[in-house]
């Protein structure tokens, strides 16, 4: 669930238009985890929130970059998301997530680029 | 206009950042237990949900051939109690042995306090942590044990851990797999160390000065020295001894008897 929910924050910075409405989402997303697990309320909206901004700085940087930028970046975030959270990070657990970045990421700038042509159009 | 419209996300994200660092404090000082208390109706049965769904998930991986999934796991549950079972007989057949040393002492000693059990569903579970389905409304206190296995008379059973963090509904229990646990432990030949959980999860009996004798698939069992846990609660067997002669100590890493990550109720133990 945790990693559902960093990984919808990454993908939203990177994919949706209106940046602000992803760090809400970012804050009571993290505010939901730390009730699931009976952590102490608002560390993971703040580990979430500074990863999610890490990613809308550089994702302005690398926008035209390839997508893999995208899942190296997911892979290196989950670290800094843990050292926030004050839990263990586990190289495994970011390579699982950077593959499912690898798979997704790409299927989500398809439907994006369709959008936008529907739009232009 | 546009560089107020460039600079909104930014104000939002700092109001937001704000806004967790305030609520941190808040539930620091247990402003926000209202909330938690309140949740928990709704995230405890999510929570376990999840837990039994991922139980399954690990199971069908773990067994390959989908024609003896049922039959591997079977064997493995049952060979697990078994295994406890075991543990269990092989400390209490070397406590016979020492019975008549204790029957000696026995006129002076106190009689021992009385344990009471209380069952907890588990809802989470990681490497270093569980989460169960009680809390302080069933007064659950910070440093209580939890066990499994337990047998009230002889009061014995497989440590799961102890109590870290209390909320209203629900309650975080530290493993001994947890990079911060730390526990007072002997083995059956009367070795004592400490054991200790490292960050990838594996346990490791430490401070075992050279002239004790470590013996491998020998039973590891609490101490009784230190104030949390009390004597002979089972937690592994060593299945790796590393020792160096240029070492003060000899080390062993530990297979604990218990699979944490399959568990699915413990009990709490409150000691009158």
């Amino acid at each position: 669930m945790d990693y559902l929910i960093f990984l919808l924050a990454i993908a939203g910075v990177f994919y949706a238009r209106k940046k602000e409405r992803i760090f809400v989402l970012a804050f009571f997303g993290g505010i939901f985890l730390d009730l699931m697990n009976s952590l102490l309320i608002g560390r993971t909206s703040l580990a979430l929130l500074i990863v999610v901004f890490l990613a809308f700085l550089y994702g302005k940087k690398f926008s035209s970059s390839h997508f893999l930028f995208k899942v190296i970046f997911v892979f290196f975030s989950l670290f800094i998301f843990s050292l926030i959270k004050g839990t263990h990070w586990y190289w495994q657990d970011s390579l699982w997530l950077g593959l499912a970045a690898f798979f997704v990421f790409p299927f989500l700038e398809n439907l994006l680029g369709k959008r936008q042509l529907e739009l232009e159009l | 206009m546009v560089t107020q419209k460039k600079k909104r996300p930014v104000v939002v994200l700092l109001l937001l950042i704000s806004l967790s660092f305030l609520m941190m404090g808040f539930d620091r000082l247990e402003w926000l237990d209202w909330l938690k208390n309140g949740s928990s109706f709704f995230t405890n049965p999510i929570q376990e949900e999840i837990y039994q769904i991922r139980k399954k998930v690990t199971g069908w991986f773990q067994a390959s051939i989908p024609s003896q999934k049922e039959k591997a796991l079977l064997a493995e549950k049952e060979n697990e109690v078994l295994e406890q079972k075991v543990a269990l007989l092989e400390l209490e057949q070397n406590e016979l042995l020492e019975e008549n040393e204790a029957m000696r002492r026995l006129l002076q000693v106190p009689l021992s306090p009385k344990w009471r059990f209380l069952t907890a569903k588990i809802l989470n579970a990681n490497t270093d942590y569980l989460l169960i389905n009680e809390g302080s409304r069933a007064n659950i206190k910070e440093g209580m044990i939890v066990v499994v296995g337990a047998d009230e008379e002889k009061k014995r059973g497989i440590l799961v851990g102890e109590i870290e963090r209390v909320n209203p509904n629900s309650s975080i229990v530290k493993l001994p797999s947890s990079s911060e646990s730390e526990i007072k432990v002997k083995t059956l030949n009367a070795s004592k160390g400490v054991l200790r959980g490292k960050v990838n999860g594996e346990i490791f009996l430490e401070d075992v000065l050279q002239e004790m004798k470590l013996v491998e698939e020998s039973l590891v069992f609490t101490s009784g020295e230190g104030e949390t846990f009390p004597q002979g609660l089972v937690i592994g067997r060593i299945s790796l001894i590393e020792k160096s002669e240029s070492e003060i100590y000899q080390r062993a890493k530990l297979d604990p008897i218990l699979d944490y990550q399959k568990l699915d109720k413990v009990f709490v133990v409150f000691i009158d």
